[in-house]
């Protein structure tokens, strides 16, 4: 899957999950999900969930940090990492 | 004095002893005792008592240019932070009323609480600020970025002239308007004084034995009642707190709880319950942990027995309370947590509660209503006399929480009112079937309402599965283990999202108004 792809995927998760409610024309892909109060723990959850279904990994519970998953770009970074892993 | 019912014993008012008449005299007093200890660390910075004290005195020179008077609402729309934390005690050292706004809070919210409380000041930050510009804010209102101001600042303020409170009204004086998370309507502005808050503060510590050696990690926001009862606390006798907002991080909590060798960690059942899912909790070394502290939702009795065997040494405190009482209201003392399963204990130092029904006090067994009198009880909601009217009655404050009583005087929550359902004639609190519901593995999170179809009643259940496909037979055999049948789900409808509010509190009303509909 091609980064565009990881990255137009996550994209459409969170503006259809998470950012509804004022926040669209003001983010971008660099803004923190805790710093923005944009996720919480269950959201999290939901997140990974996600993660899981969509590119049929595992995420680890010592992979759950926010330096994983706590911007859009740091998902992509991170997904696309785990994706190269299992496909090698 | 005030009788208490349940007891017939006649209980102290915990504020009498108390001379304070301001909670700002917890910083200040801590400030002087405490100068050189480490009173708040957040983001890798360490601020002691007295830094943040003199810090205070420079926001609130600079705050005094905008010709605030005694009174006046200020609005706080931070998250947890150095900052939340030194301008809710200089809005205090103003003699003016602290609104305290969730990071979550919604557009709608905003410009709800705005509308209604016309603060003086909007503080925030530079990143919360752009949610505020979109709105169009009256003239007399001025929006002030805090981290511009702390970053651009030094202490620069005459030590000799402090700002303190006057307190005209003393202990009756308005201190903040809290708003509720708003489980079944819109949010309504919670009103506490000054003299509720410390007899609450007084309350906590008189079952929490608390000291200037304990350390806190807080994940719990401070513009919530729950919250703002630990910065009290904490601040009055001096402890540190170390402001962690990656809560929705679980592993991080874990390591900073070893990492700093945490006394104490307050948090709520669900949070528990994710924390309880990772490997990694059995790895951590917890030996530093005291005790933990669980309100704001129910905790599943599981969850309090794997805790304890992860963490003997632990101390665990089940509370109940409410935002209209300041923040609590009952405790369960901790060597009652497994004698004792899935109660609320009883009434905190100072306060009365009883469970009643048609005004009469219950008998073991039987439903009825908590109410609630003591110094904590709210002295109403901002601007909703009848609202208002609903819940204070003669000096009592009505829940809306149902309960039961044991035979020695033992509380045990049911349910909310309007959240219990009825069928055939019994009453079941939706909790108990949701706790069975998401012990099943396949299972994320759900919620359980009633539904009326073809005038009967029957209990639907709302699920988030952890994969796309839900097995309903075999959760069905699951359920039918632990639950009798008249509380067996009939409908099942798989969702992607339970609605909850900002405080994470299922919103049952909105799925029962969604019932309504189709």
């Amino acid at each position: 899957m091609e980064t565009m792809d990881t990255r137009k995927i996550i994209r459409g998760f969170m503006r259809k999950n998470f950012l509804k409610d004022g926040w669209n024309k003001d983010f971008h892909d660099g803004i923190s999900f805790i710093d923005g109060g944009i996720i919480d723990s269950v959201g999290v959850l939901e997140l990974v969930a996600f993660i899981e279904q969509t590119f049929s990994f595992r995420v680890e519970d010592e992979e759950m940090v926010p330096e994983n998953l706590a911007s859009i770009d740091n998902l992509v970074v991170y997904i696309n990492s785990k994706l190269a892993t299992v496909k090698s | 004095m005030v009788t208490n019912k349940l007891l017939g014993k006649r209980v102290k008012s915990v504020g009498a002893k108390d001379k304070r008449s301001s909670v700002f005299s917890y910083l200040k007093e801590s400030a002087v005792r405490y100068p050189d200890k480490p009173y708040i660390v957040d983001r890798g910075l360490t601020w002691t008592y007295a830094a943040v004290y003199d810090r205070g005195q420079d926001l609130a020179r600079q705050l005094k240019t905008f010709e605030v008077k005694p009174g006046d609402r200020i609005i706080l729309y931070l998250d947890n932070s150095i900052d939340y934390v030194i301008a809710f005690f200089t809005i205090l050292a103003l003699d003016c009323i602290v609104i305290p706004l969730d990071k979550y809070a919604s557009q709608d919210i905003l410009k709800l609480v705005i509308r209604e409380t016309d603060p003086r000041i909007i503080i925030t930050n530079r990143q919360f600020k752009q949610k505020i510009n979109s709105q169009s804010l009256p003239d007399n209102i001025s929006l002030f970025a805090i981290d511009d101001f702390l970053s651009n600042s030094a202490i620069a303020g005459d030590r000799k002239s402090a700002i303190l409170p006057t307190m005209s009204k003393g202990k009756d004086q308005l201190a903040m308007v809290l708003y509720t998370s708003g489980t079944t309507n819109l949010p309504k502005g919670v009103m506490l004084t000054h003299g509720n808050l410390i007899a609450n503060t007084n309350s906590i510590l008189g079952y929490l034995t608390l000291n200037a050696n304990d350390t806190m990690l807080v994940t719990l926001p401070f513009s919530y009642a729950y919250g703002n009862s630990v910065l009290l606390t904490h601040t009055m006798v001096g402890a540190t707190l170390y402001i962690e907002n990656r809560a929705p991080f679980p592993e991080v909590i874990l390591q900073q709880l070893q990492l700093y060798k945490i006394s104490g960690y307050s948090t709520v059942g669900s949070h528990l319950n994710v924390l309880l899912k990772k490997k990694s909790i059995t790895q951590v070394d917890l030996s530093g942990l005291r005790y933990m502290t669980f309100a704001g939702e129910s905790v599943f009795q599981e969850d309090i027995a794997r805790l304890n065997q992860i963490a003997p040494q632990l101390k665990i405190y089940v509370m109940y309370g409410q935002t209209e009482a300041t923040a609590r209201l009952s405790y369960l003392a901790p060597e009652l947590i497994f004698k004792k399963p899935n109660c609320i204990g009883k009434a905190v130092p100072g306060v009365v509660l009883r469970v009643v029904n048609n005004d009469k006090d219950v008998s073991p067994g039987e439903i009825g209503e908590i109410i609630a009198r003591g110094d904590n009880i709210m002295q109403g909601y901002w601007h909703d006399d009848e609202e208002t009217k609903n819940v204070l009655k003669d000096g009592w404050l009505h829940t809306g929480d149902l309960a039961t009583v044991d035979d020695e005087g033992y509380i045990y929550i049911k349910g909310r009112d309007k959240d219990i359902i009825k069928i055939s004639g019994y009453r079941i609190s939706p909790y108990e079937i949701e706790s069975a519901i998401n012990s099943y593995e396949e299972v994320m999170e759900s919620a359980v309402v009633e539904e009326t179809n073809a005038h009967v009643s029957l209990i639907k259940a709302y699920i988030v599965p952890k994969r796309k496909k839900l097995n309903q037979a075999l959760l069905d055999e699951h359920l039918r283990k632990i639950l009798p049948p008249l509380k067996i789900p009939r409908e099942i409808e798989i969702t992607d999202k339970i609605p909850r509010t900002s405080s994470g509190k299922i919103q049952r009303s909105i799925l029962r108004e969604r019932n309504k509909n189709l």
